[in-house]
């Protein structure tokens, strides 16, 4: 047998590996609004069909660079991205397919990108969640950045993630990003999906002593496509990760988030920003884990929900025996607009130690009617006062940010609650 | 014609008639205040007069210029001439204090027909404003009433009614929570709003905003209803008295007549 044909027996043997996965049954998943294990179809590895996995360590033939611009075209929001305005480096995944499509001036030095031909069987070796281990199996290849140890970038790593064609029902991404000591990025991911597909994606970072990470997230897949996401974070010594995720449309979306303080004073704020409408249904798990002393972290999500969407979250805030002086705090809120809109938040902490300072809070319900009364006592509308108390809401977590690509994302939100960008919310 | 006209007006929330029949009417340029124990129904009929959508008026009217409120919006009540100083300003974080104001001031403007106050303008409107309330330039870029204390929260109040300009100003209980300097700049812009021809309805429990600031007419609410009006010294007379007397004659509290203050 040839290495290719080698290739081939060993994709239609995994074509059933999917449903092999150690899927949680509904019992298990009873908590969490949506069990996943109804997808387990819709991630089935699609090896039946004319796969031209011709050679892993190319840009598959069949993929111009044209065309890539075409299927960017299609995804339906086309705002320009931080990135894209100063020009720096681009990742894009057109399905299960990673290309590194520009390289510009100097952007890049201090950075390295591997392909890494994707071994699914060898993923498995370690215990890894549904989502991780489908996007391990999607994957072709996976890309491995690392950033060199006190490079700072000046601008943005885009990851732009497309599906690719109709014909791919299901497709994966796997990304694992390095950063070294004292070494700084931003990075502006992307899901736009072009087509209804089943999505997995699984990115790791992995921030040595001082780094520091703005991982900045727009999550919209297409009308009737469905997400499972998983990002698990280390975060070293003195290094920051911040992230900011703005999650939309899509029939399903699901978003795992581990959060690992690791080293002493550590740090790490997550944001999620999540607008359900229509049918749409989104769940954010946001898993944070402090096991080093002085560790600082901050959980925010805010979510608005109309029409029949559905829209969860849970924080669990895990401090350990090894992490005196861990402050954290966590705060939920829920806006529901109509009746059948469904929202819940569970903040959860699980404290091992004495010295801490820990905070939570978490509200779901509908606009505040007193608030609301307020604005319109001064002339306001009654569509334009609850227009500014959503995007109130919304942005709070956004509001301290400054980054570009922070600014970037909070602009998308405006964008999309139909807001002029004007400085109401500051 | 009066400016504004209530004429019997039974209104409730949930079970309870809060308001049952209660009648006043307040010209231009007039200055009234309204006095009364707590509970007595002073705050719900200032909300009740600004839209708020918690009451169900029963029967009677409100009318202003002549027109009936009672099928009007909030918004469009605001448009037409009523300002409402909360007794309880909420909180917004994330709303921004000025964009608020001037978003306010233009939808009214628009709705009225007149042109929007562009940008630079409302700014200086807006400084010169605070500056007159004693409201702190920092504090009004900020959210609205967010982390404000009691008596900023008061200042703004009277900062967003110097703004909007309307023809009547209820002001609920504006002096609580004012420190006396504060207190003193209220009746003194209170004074030169009502020399341009604005008219107020005051709630308060004391005298003190009301030797500042004096009125044309004082009215005791108790129980839902104006039982009693009478000139300036009225404020002072209740201030020794108390709301006893009135209290006894409330049909609904027990038997009693109309007497016992000026007996
Ligand atoms: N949402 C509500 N449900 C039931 N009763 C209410 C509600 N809001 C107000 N009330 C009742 O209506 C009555 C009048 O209240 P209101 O706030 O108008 O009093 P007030 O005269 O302003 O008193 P204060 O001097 O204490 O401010 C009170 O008995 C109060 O308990
Ligand atoms: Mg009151």
């Amino acid at each position: 047998m040839t290495p290719m044909n080698q290739l081939h027996a060993q994709r239609e043997d995994l074509a059933e590996a999917p449903s092999r996965l150690n899927w949680p049954s509904k019992k298990q998943e009873a908590w969490r609004r949506s069990p996943i294990s109804s997808l387990k179809e819709r991630f089935a590895l699609a090896s039946q069909r004319e796969s031209p996995i011709v050679s892993l360590h190319e840009h598959p033939p069949w993929v111009s660079e044209a065309w890539v611009g075409q299927a960017l075209q299609a995804t339906p929001s086309n705002t320009e991205t931080p990135a894209s305005q100063v020009g720096a480096l681009r990742l894009l995944w057109l399905g299960s397919n990673p290309l590194v499509v520009e390289r510009l001036q100097g952007a890049d030095s201090g950075v390295e990108i591997t392909r890494v031909v994707a071994a699914p069987l060898a993923s498995q070796e370690r215990p890894q969640s549904v989502t991780a281990s489908l996007a391990a199996l999607h994957a072709r290849e996976r890309l491995h950045m690392r950033v060199a140890p006190g490079c700072a970038l000046a601008a943005p790593v885009e990851l732009l993630v497309t599906g690719a064609s109709a014909e791919e029902p299901s497709s994966g991404t796997h990304f694992v990003c390095e950063v070294g000591a004292g070494a700084s990025v931003t990075l502006v991911e992307r899901y736009v999906g072009g087509v209804a597909e089943a999505r997995s994606m699984l990115i790791e970072f992995r921030l040595g002593a001082g780094a520091q990470v703005e991982h900045v997230r727009e999550s919209s897949p297409a009308e009737g496509g469905y997400l499972l996401s998983e990002v698990e974070v280390s975060v070293g010594a003195g290094a920051v990760y911040n992230s900011t995720l703005f999650a939309r449309e899509g029939r399903y979306q699901r978003h795992d988030i581990a959060l690992n303080l690791q080293g002493e004073a550590a740090k790490a704020d997550f944001a999620s920003v999540v607008v359900a409408d229509g049918e749409s249904q989104a769940e954010v798990h946001v898993k944070l884990q402090a096991s080093a002393p002085q560790t600082h972290s901050t959980m925010s999500h805010r979510t608005v929900v109309k029409d029949r969407g559905d829209v969860g979250f849970t924080g669990t805030v895990a401090v350990k025996g090894s992490a005196p002086g861990a402050e954290a705090h966590q705060s939920a809120k829920a806006i529901l607009l109509n009746e059948g809109a469904v929202a819940f938040a569970k903040p959860e902490l699980f404290i091992e130690t004495d010295e801490v300072v820990c905070s939570h809070g978490a509200s779901v319900g509908a606009l505040d009617a007193a608030a609301r009364f307020y604005l319109m006592s001064r002339g306001l509308e009654e569509a334009v006062a609850e227009g500014l108390l959503i995007r109130a809401c919304l942005l709070e977590p956004l509001t301290g940010r400054t980054s570009p690509a922070a600014r970037w994302l909070a602009a998308l939100v405006e964008t999309e609650l139909g807001g002029d960008a004007d400085d109401a919310a500051r | 014609m009066a400016l504004l006209e209530i004429d019997n007006l039974v209104a409730s929330i949930g079970e309870t008639d809060v308001l049952r029949g209660l009648s006043l009417r307040v010209d231009a340029s007039e200055v009234h205040a309204i006095m009364g124990p707590n509970g007595a129904g002073k705050s719900t009929l200032a909300k009740i007069i600004a839209g708020h959508p918690d009451y169900t008026v029963k029967s009677g009217d409100i009318r202003l210029d002549g027109e009936s409120l009672l099928e009007k919006s909030p918004d469009e009540r605001a448009a037409q001439g009523i300002f409402l100083g909360f007794q309880d300003p909420v909180e917004i974080p994330g709303v921004n204090n000025l964009y608020f104001l001037r978003t306010a001031l233009n939808a009214q403007r628009r709705r009225r027909g007149e042109a929007e106050v562009d940008a630079p303008s409302f700014l200086r409107l807006a400084k010169e404003e605070a500056a007159r309330v004693g409201l702190d330039a920092g504090l009004i870029k900020r959210s609205l009433n967010d982390g404000f204390s009691g008596g900023e929260r008061k200042r703004n109040e009277m900062l967003q009614l110097s703004v909007l300009q309307p023809k009547l100003a209820i002001l609920d209980e504006i002096d609580s929570g004012l420190d006396i300097d504060a207190l003193a700049s209220v009746a003194e812009n209170a004074g030169r709003l009502r020399a341009a021809g604005m008219s107020f309805l005051l709630v308060t429990h004391y005298n003190r905003l009301l030797d500042a600031f004096p009125p044309d007419i004082v009215h005791v609410l108790v129980g839902g209803r104006i039982v009693h009006s009478g000139g300036a010294t009225l404020a002072k007379e209740l201030e020794a008295s108390g709301y006893q007397a009135w209290s006894q004659a409330e049909p609904g509290l027990g038997a009693g007549s109309h007497h016992a203050l000026h007996a």
